[in-house]
């Protein structure tokens, strides 16, 4: 957008990797950066391997998902650049969704294990899980997976969890996600997923 | 860090994929704490890439619309021009004018910089329709479609922006702050401008105090006629 103030975005390697990792303010628009970065070079590769522009959006958004999250768990592996790491991962995104849908690629564990990754990151949305933890996390209300989430999946410091959701200090902050962790186990724990594989094994 | 095979049971029994000896090692698991935080990690971590990978859809829509956009780069010059000129005016002959009237006199609806050219309706997001219909004045209808938006998924920048001035258009500058204070992030292309409208809406609600703050803070970041401007309405405030 070209507004009256436009201010130009751009962030080094570094820049991009220490605002994920602290959680510093600008993250929306380094995500916003990283988009604008790596749309070209997907598109490109995509379309010109049986892809629709939906396909391009779909991998260009896991593929960023899976290197926020590598970031924020201290696991990238980053031989190149940022830029080229998302690149490839959209890349072995699309090979293994051609593959799925019977397109003849061929594509080997130790292809993408040589960045750090598994079977599991390159399929990142799974039907069946989504809405099995959609259903059990919507038990435990929405506060819950709130603080849940803020501490486990983006790393927020608990100091900063309580200011977030207003609560008074750190320790009731850590007490809400104790109590949290407590629910989810007992939700798990009542699930009738949960329960037939315990079962079944019980009467085998 | 969960180890592959423990990984490898947790989610294929989120899958609901677990063979029969898989099932007897996930049983077998189940008491073990580490195994059990790193199924609870887990499932945290499936429902939170739902939302960031909602916040990229919302990321890659704002990015479509502008690569098909002609931008009107100079139409707020113009305004803000327009504006220097008007206040000037207002502010020589008529010093007693109230925060209504400043307002009236300094508000003016952003243009749609969204404009499509060469797509057929079928291929307009509902973003991009509401933006025809900003465009057409029909805010209420806008204001509808941003409601559904904001059902469906987390706005992005540009739609809070434009539903804020479409609630100002309408008449409900309580439900345009609203819109206005989710843009916080100060690297934001649509920051300054935000704060600006966001600054009018204070003056519309008689919220004195807190349109100088703004104001004062907007002063530091914009350019000279930028500065000029803000500078002659904190004078009449």
């Amino acid at each position: 957008m070209n507004f009256l103030f436009r201010k130009k975005e751009s962030y080094s390697d570094s820049e991009i990797i220490s605002i994920l990792t602290s959680r510093k303010k600008h993250e929306d628009a380094v995500l916003r950066f990283l988009y604008a970065e790596v749309q070209p070079s997907l598109t490109k590769f995509i379309l010109s391997n049986n892809g629709s522009s939906d396909d391009v959006e779909d991998i260009i958004q896991d593929a960023i998902i899976v290197f926020y999250e590598k970031v924020k768990n201290n696991q990238l592996q980053l031989e190149k650049t940022v830029s080229g790491y998302i690149y490839t991962v959209g890349k072995y995104m699309w090979y293994n969704k051609l593959r799925k849908n019977k397109k003849q690629v061929r594509l080997e564990n130790n292809d993408f294990s040589k960045i750090g990754l598994d079977e599991f990151d390159i399929e990142l949305f799974h039907t069946n899980e989504t809405s099995f933890v959609k259903e059990l996390l919507s038990k435990i209300g929405k506060a819950c997976q709130t603080v849940l989430q803020q501490s486990v999946f983006e790393k927020i410091a608990m100091d900063q969890i309580a200011q977030l959701n207003g609560y008074k200090n750190e320790q009731i902050a850590r007490n809400k996600k104790y109590r949290c962790l407590k629910e989810l186990r007992t939700v798990i724990e009542q699930s009738t997923q949960y329960q037939t594989i315990v079962n079944e094994l019980c009467y085998d | 860090m969960t180890n592959t095979s423990d990984k490898q049971l947790i989610k294929k029994f989120l899958r609901n994929e677990l063979s029969k000896d898989e099932k007897a090692a996930f049983t077998a698991r189940k008491e073990d704490t580490s195994f059990l935080e790193a199924l609870e990690n887990e499932m945290i971590a499936i429902q939170s890439r739902q939302e960031l990978k909602k916040k990229l859809q919302g990321i890659g829509a704002d990015h479509k619309t502008q690569q098909n956009t002609t931008p009107k780069r100079f139409a707020p010059l113009g305004i803000a021009a327009s504006v220097i000129l008007l206040l000037g005016t207002i502010f020589f002959f008529n010093q007693g004018i109230n925060n209504q009237e400043l307002f009236e006199e300094h508000y003016s609806s952003y243009p749609n910089i969204y404009t499509q050219k060469g797509t057929s309706d079928d291929d307009k997001t509902l973003f991009e329709k509401t933006m025809i219909l900003y465009d057409a004045k029909q805010y209420k209808l806008a204001q509808q479609n941003f409601e559904t938006i904001n059902s469906e998924r987390e706005l992005t920048d540009g739609e809070h922006f434009y539903y804020g001035i479409t609630l100002l258009e309408l008449n409900t500058p309580k439900a345009a702050l609203v819109q206005f204070k989710n843009i916080t992030d100060t690297s934001s292309p649509l920051y300054k401008d935000t704060q600006w409208y966001l600054a009018l809406t204070y003056i519309k609600e008689n919220d004195v105090d807190k349109a100088k703050v703004v104001l004062t803070e907007l002063q530091d970041i914009v350019g000279k006629k930028k500065q000029e401007e803000i500078k002659t309405i904190l004078n009449q405030l």
